[in-house]
Order: C-alpha cells, then sequence, then structure tokens
C-alpha cells in the first residue's frame, strides 16, 4: 500500500469522528528537516503524518494524543572508506521513525481565533534504520523514549472543522548499536499542517 | 468512537510498513566492491606475491555460465597487472624465492558472513608455494579491526593471505587484504568483473609500494 494511498484512507475515515465542542480530531501532513545524526538519511522529509487528538480542557489547556511517522531517507553512490577499508557501489539508507506521544498544550486566548499555543508530548518511539548495499541490507528497530516541545496555531475553518499548524522538535533517546555498533540520536524538526473535526 | 478512533490508527500504521521510497531495487544497482584491509607493518613490508593459476568456483556457480573457467586468465592478468602497477613484484620460481604474500581468487555462490571461506584448502592445495606448517586444517584470520562483512551469492573475491607470519599453534594464516566484487555472478558481464577489480585496487592506496 503507498503512502499516499494509506494517507488519503486515513483523512477519509478520520472525518467521520464525531463532532465535540471540546474535541479535536486531525490529520496531518508532515515535513521533518534532520538535526545531528539524522542528517545521514538526507537532508529533509517530504514523506510523513500525524494523527491527532485533542480534548481541551477549562479552555486555555488540551490534552492529547499523537500517532505519526516522518521518514528519512537518501541513495547515494561511490566510495565509502572505513578505516579497516572501503565500499563502492550504490547505497541507500532510510529511517522510520514512529513517535506515540501523550501531549499537552497551553493556548494564549480562550476565544481566539486562531490561538497561538505552546505544549509538547512524550512518549514511546519506534525508530527503524537501514542500510543497504547492494545485496546486503541491514535493518535494526529499537524502541525509545521522544520528547517533542512544539509551537503552533490552532483555528476553525467551517461547519465545525479545525485545523493545527505545529513546529515539533523531536528529541528521541539514543537508538540501539547498529552500523559501527554505535548508539546514535536522530532528532528532527518537524513541520506538519492539519485540518479535523471539532 | 473506539472504532472510528482505531481506523486511521491502523491505516496510519499500514502505511509505513513496507514502503521504501527510492529504495535499491533493480539488480543492476547491486553490484558493489567491498575492501577489508589489515594495514599493519606485515602489509606495509610486503613486496612480494605470488597468483596461482586456478580460480576456485563452486560447482554450482560453473554451470552459471557468467564466470566460468574460460575466464580465469582473463581475471588473473587484471589482478596482476594491478599489483605489477602498484609496485608488487611478483614471483613465479616458487624453488628459488618464496613471495611474501600469496592472493588467492575465488567465485562463492553462496552467502558467507566474514571473510572465511569453508574447504579453501581444497582449492589450492595444489599450489607449490605454501609454507611446510600450512594445511587444511589452517584457517584464515580476520584483518586486524575489520569489522565483519558478508559476501553475498556471486561474489568474486581475492584474499591476499600473509605468507611469512603464520602461526603454527593457533593455524591462522593473517588475511592482510581482501577485496569482493559483489553480484558479478548473478547479474554482471566478465568486463564488469575486471572492472570491478579495478575498483578494489583502485579504493586501496595502501597497497602501493615505493
Amino acid at each position: 500500500m503507498s503512502i499516499r494511498v494509506a494517507l488519503l484512507g486515513v483523512a477519509v475515515l478520520g472525518a467521520p469522528l464525531r463532532a465535540q465542542g471540546n474535541f479535536l480530531s486531525a490529520m496531518e501532513y508532515s515535513i521533518a528537516a534532520p538535526i545531528g545524526e539524522s542528517q545521514h538519511f538526507g537532508p529533509g522529509s517530504w514523506s510523513g503524518a500525524n494523527w491527532e487528538g485533542r480534548w481541551m480542557y477549562r479552555g486555555r489547556t488540551s490534552f492529547g494524543a499523537l500517532l505519526g511517522f516522518n521518514e528519512f531517507y537518501r541513495r547515494d553512490a561511490g566510495t565509502t572508506s572505513f578505516p579497516a577499508g572501503a565500499v563502492t557501489g550504490d547505497q541507500y539508507r532510510h529511517l522510520l521513525v514512529i513517535p506515540m506521544l501523550a501531549t499537552a498544550a497551553w493556548y494564549t486566548g480562550k476565544y481566539d481565533d486562531p490561538r497561538w499555543y505552546v505544549g509538547g508530548g512524550i512518549g514511546p518511539q519506534y525508530t527503524e534504520q537501514i542500510f543497504q548495499l547492494g545485496f546486503d541490507m541491514r535493518r535494526k528497530a529499537s524502541w525509545g523514549l521522544a520528547v517533542v516541545p512544539e509551537v503552533g496555531l490552532a483555528f476553525q475553518a467551517w461547519y465545525g472543522t479545525g485545523g493545527i499548524v505545529a513546529l515539533r522538535y523531536h528529541l528521541p533517546t539514543q537508538s540501539s548499536p547498529f552500523l559501527g555498533s554505535t548508539r546514535r540520536r536522530f532528532p528532527y524538526v518537524s513541520l506538519s499542517m492539519g485540518v479535523g473535526y471539532r | 468512537m473506539r472504532v472510528t478512533l482505531a481506523l486511521p490508527v491502523m491505516l496510519l500504521s499500514s502505511a509505513v510498513i513496507g514502503c521504501y521510497p527510492d529504495q535499491i531495487a533493480s539488480l543492476t544497482e547491486t553490484v558493489s566492491v567491498t575492501t577489508l584491509v589489515d594495514s599493519q607493518s606485515a602489509l606495509k613490508t610486503a613486496h612480494t606475491f605470488a597468483l596461482p593459476d586456478t580460480i576456485v568456483h563452486p560447482a554450482r556457480a560453473q554451470g552459471a555460465d557468467v564466470i566460468g573457467h574460460e575466464h580465469d586468465a582473463e581475471i588473473l592478468r587484471t589482478i596482476r597487472s594491478n599489483l605489477v602497477a602498484l609496485g608488487w613484484r611478483e614471483i613465479t620460481n616458487l624453488a628459488a624465492e618464496r613471495p611474501d604474500v600469496v592472493v588467492l581468487t575465488f567465485v562463492l555462490e553462496q552467502t558467507n558472513t566474514g571473510v572465511a571461506y569453508t574447504d579453501w584448502w581444497g582449492g589450492w592445495s595444489f599450489w607449490p608455494g605454501w609454507p611446510v606448517s600450512y594445511g587444511p586444517d589452517s584457517f584464515w584470520g580476520y584483518p586486524g579491526n575489520a569489522t565483519t562483512f558478508t559476501y553475498e551469492s556471486g561474489t568474486l573475491a581475492m584474499v591476499m593471505l600473509d605468507l611469512r607470519n603464520g602461526d603454527q599453534s593457533t593455524r591462522r594464516i593473517p588475511i592482510l587484504w581482501a577485496g569482493a566484487v559483489n553480484g558479478v555472478l548473478a547479474i554482471a558481464s566478465v568486463p564488469d568483473a575486471l572492472t570491478g577489480i579495478d575498483q578494489a585496487f583502485i579504493q586501496s592506496p595502501y597497497l602501493e609500494r615505493e
């Protein structure tokens, strides 16, 4: 199943979520820029999506959950040297992160529209690294913890719909040892834009 | 609501399973060249080599009709010319002079982890240049600091064994250098294999002798 088809399905099936005044369910498209060692997996990511639910609490605060993914990948050709050798050929690197976060946010205004907010999430994160050279594909999956502070904008739209624009900084714990037997951390910044029912 | 919440979650999960955009997919993209080296003093002080005139092929690989024995001379000529161009001197009269290293060439059909190659002695036991203590119970050691890698099916491999420093008590014969052209048996032509051999030496500048 392609990501595009799956996202379309999510958007369609996410829409009938029961509209509640104090609840927002949104499907977000997410782009991302790698930081630090994440940059080994490419200059940026155009492949990402989140589902996010927010329950408003006393007007200025919300609590919720977020499930999403971002993926980074790059193809290289050429020679890579190591302390004890070198390899030449097409190389493929792929990094997939799936955060599952409990979120909270504080809004600047109670009735303003749009409303700025600051918030964040914390929760487990699945990380998968893939390195392929020729026939040789190596894969490492691990679970860790991610802390994701964010700033953003929540707005109302028409007929009970609303939206979210969020800038998030993803700071995970280190992943399990992979190439070179080194534990690595893969932080990144994501920009997500989504719409959903309120 | 529980069901409608679960559906997006399930679809989101399925979206990220089995999708690797821009992945290496075509067979022609899978050819690669890997080299390993033990660049300690043993390699630095080696200047002479011997090159047995046979490439060992596994039985089934010979039937693949891509790299058969008919190309042995061409492949060995390429290896020899690269070594000579790097300043190595070939020893052909083994009775008169013992070389510092021997370069063995073989084709692997099946996946092999690391640089070890089982039953290796059978392929080259005829070669007269072996020191007396070397035999079928000897094994190749990994190059120093080398990480294990996998020879995939269809690999043309070269190993440079140190003839001066075999350990008689452990039966270990040090590998000073190894080069592998991966994927040539399955998909590539002989010219591709020769280009891969050249590349193995290009990416091994430490083999150059003064």
